[in-house]
C-alpha cells in the first residue's frame, strides 16, 4: 500500500508539535525515511528557535511598568470611586514657603495661605533620588496621550472629586492659565512614595515651552516635611528641580522641564520663590 | 501584570517603535481593565485575551494611519495558494552557522509584512499553539498555518541571500589558504 506523502503544511505542523496522534506516526515515519523532509522539519525548528532567541530580550521600560501598575491599582480601588455627579471642587491653593534642597542645602521660603513660613536649611527631607525619578516619569508619561485618559475627570473643576475616588482623598488641582498653561489630563501613575495621580499641563498656545506635571499622593507620612511649607528640591546630578508640599492629607510634587518654567508655575499658584 | 513582558514584546515587534509600543500597551491595559468584568477566564485565558485586545488596538491604529494594508480576503487567498504551491527549501542554508544569523534574522523578521510577522511572532516568540493564535487573531487555523508557512518561507529567502554571501566569500578565503601553503 502506498503511503500518503505529507504536504508542506503537515511537515511544518509536525515540526511544531501540532499533529494529532494519527498523523504524527505517519509523518514521523516519512521524515525518518526521507532526508529532504527531515531537512525541512529541521529548518522549521531552527527558524522558530533562532527567531525566539533573537527577539527575546525586549525588556519593559520602567516608566511603562509604573504606568501599568498605576492603572491596575486604580482598577483595584475602583469600588471606592463615586459613580457619577462629582461635586465641583475648587482650587484654593494657598501659597507657600519654598525651600531649596540642593545637595544637602536648603534656602527658600514664601507664604502658604498668607502665613509666614520658616526657612529650613541643610535639610535632606526630600530624597534627591525622588527628584530624578519624578522628572523621568514626567518626561516619559508626557509623551503618551493614552496615559491621561478616563476614568479621571477631563475638566479641572471636577478633578478633585475624581481624585478622591482614586486616592481616597480629595486634592487641590491648580489652574495654571495665568501662566498660559492648560490642564491636559490626569492619569494613574507611580513615583517614589506610593500610588500617584499624574496631572499634566501643556502650553495653551501649543508652543514648545515644555509640559508641567503635578504628581499627587495621599499623605501617608512618606515625606517627613512640614505641612504648610513648600520645598524646592534639586537633583544633585543635573540640577533638575521639583517643588514639594503637603497639605490637607495630600503630598504634591510639581515637576517641569526647566527651572524658569517651574518658577512661573509656582508664581501662578501664588508662591514666591526666592533663591 | 505577569503578561506585561509578553504584551510589550509583541507591541514592540509589531510597531517597531518603543514609544508607539508603550502607547499601544497602555491602551491595551486600559481596554482590558474596562472589560475585565465581562472576561471569562475559561474561554480564552489571560494571555490570549490580552493579545487579542492588543492586536485589535494595533489594527485600529494601522487602519487609521494607513501605514500598511491589512490582509484582505483576496490577499489571504494568494497567501494560501503560495503556501500550497510553495516549498520550504533550505539548501541555500546548508552551510549556515545559526549562531551567526541573529542580527540578520532579526532584520528579516522586522521586514516581514505585518500579516506574516504577527503570526510568526506569536508562534515562534511566544510559543503559542496554532489554535491559540487563531483565537487571538480571530481567524481559522488553516489561515494561521498558511501565514506561518509563508512567513518562514520569506525568512528562508532572506537568510539564503546571507548564506550565498558567506559562500561567495568562503572560496576566496580558501584560495588564500591554498596559496599561502
Amino acid at each position: 500500500m502506498m503511503r500518503e506523502v505529507p504536504g508542506e503544511l503537515e511537515l511544518m505542523a509536525y515540526a511544531d508539535g501540532e499533529l494529532d496522534a494519527g498523523a504524527l506516526e505517519r509523518v514521523r515515519q516519512y521524515v525518518a525515511e526521507n532526508p529532504s523532509a527531515a531537512g525541512k522539519v529541521n529548518l522549521h525548528r531552527k527558524l522558530r528557535e533562532t527567531g525566539r532567541r533573537v527577539v527575546a530580550g525586549t525588556a519593559v521600560p520602567a516608566g511603562l511598568l509604573g504606568r501599568i501598575e498605576g492603572l491596575v491599582d486604580e482598577a483595584a480601588s475602583a469600588p471606592m470611586r463615586p459613580q457619577r455627579g462629582w461635586r465641583i471642587g475648587g482650587w484654593a491653593m494657598a501659597a507657600a514657603a519654598v525651600l531649596v534642597v540642593g545637595i544637602g542645602s536648603v534656602v527658600i521660603w514664601s507664604t502658604l495661605g498668607g502665613r509666614g513660613v520658616e526657612v529650613v536649611r541643610g535639610s535632606d527631607l526630600v530624597p534627591v533620588g525622588w527628584v530624578e525619578s519624578a522628572s523621568k516619569v514626567h518626561i516619559e508619561c508626557s509623551k503618551h496621550a493614552a496615559h491621561f485618559a478616563p476614568p479621571f475627570a477631563r475638566v479641572l473643576t471636577e478633578l478633585p472629586e475624581s481624585l478622591r475616588g482614586y486616592l481616597g482623598q480629595t486634592a487641590q488641582c491648580p489652574d495654571l492659565s495665568r501662566m498660559g498653561y492648560q490642564f491636559a489630563g490626569c492619569g494613574p501613575c507611580r513615583i517614589p512614595g506610593g500610588k500617584t495621580a499624574h496631572l499634566l499641563y501643556r502650553p495653551a498656545d501649543g508652543q514648545g515651552r515644555g509640559t508641567l506635571s503635578l504628581f499627587v499622593q495621599r499623605d501617608e507620612g512618606q515625606l517627613k516635611v512640614d505641612g504648610g511649607k513648600v520645598y524646592l528640591s534639586r537633583d544633585a546630578s543635573d540640577g533638575t528641580e521639583m517643588i514639594v508640599w503637603r497639605e490637607g492629607g495630600v503630598v504634591y510634587y510639581l515637576v517641569g522641564e526647566n527651572d524658569g518654567q517651574l518658577r512661573s508655575a509656582a508664581g501662578a499658584m501664588g508662591m514666591r520663590v526666592r533663591i | 501584570m505577569a503578561e506585561l513582558p509578553t504584551v510589550y514584546r509583541m507591541a514592540f515587534h509589531w510597531t517597531l517603535n518603543a514609544a508607539d509600543a508603550e502607547d499601544l500597551v497602555q491602551e491595551t491595559y486600559l481596554r482590558a481593565l474596562r472589560a475585565e468584568e465581562t472576561f471569562r477566564l475559561g474561554e480564552l485565558g489571560v494571555r490570549p485575551w490580552l493579545l487579542r485586545i492588543l492586536h485589535n488596538a494595533f489594527l485600529t491604529r494601522v487602519k487609521r494611519a494607513r501605514l500598511e494594508p491589512v490582509a484582505t480576503g483576496f490577499a489571504e487567498e494568494i497567501a494560501q495558494r503560495q503556501a500550497g504551491e510553495g516549498e520550504l527549501s533550505g539548501q541555500a542554508l546548508a552551510d549556515l552557522d545559526w549562531e551567526q544569523v541573529d542580527e540578520r534574522l532579526k532584520r528579516a523578521i522586522h521586514d516581514l509584512p505585518l500579516t506574516y510577522r504577527t503570526v510568526f511572532l506569536l508562534s515562534s516568540i511566544e510559543g503559542m499553539k496554532y489554535r491559540e493564535i487563531a483565537e487571538v487573531l480571530e481567524m481559522p487555523i488553516g489561515t494561521v498555518m498558511s501565514r506561518l508557512f509563508r512567513a518562514r518561507t520569506m525568512l528562508v529567502e532572506q537568510l539564503s541571500d546571507f548564506g550565498n554571501e558567506i559562500r561567495a566569500k568562503a572560496p576566496s578565503d580558501g584560495a588564500a589558504d591554498e596559496s599561502s601553503r
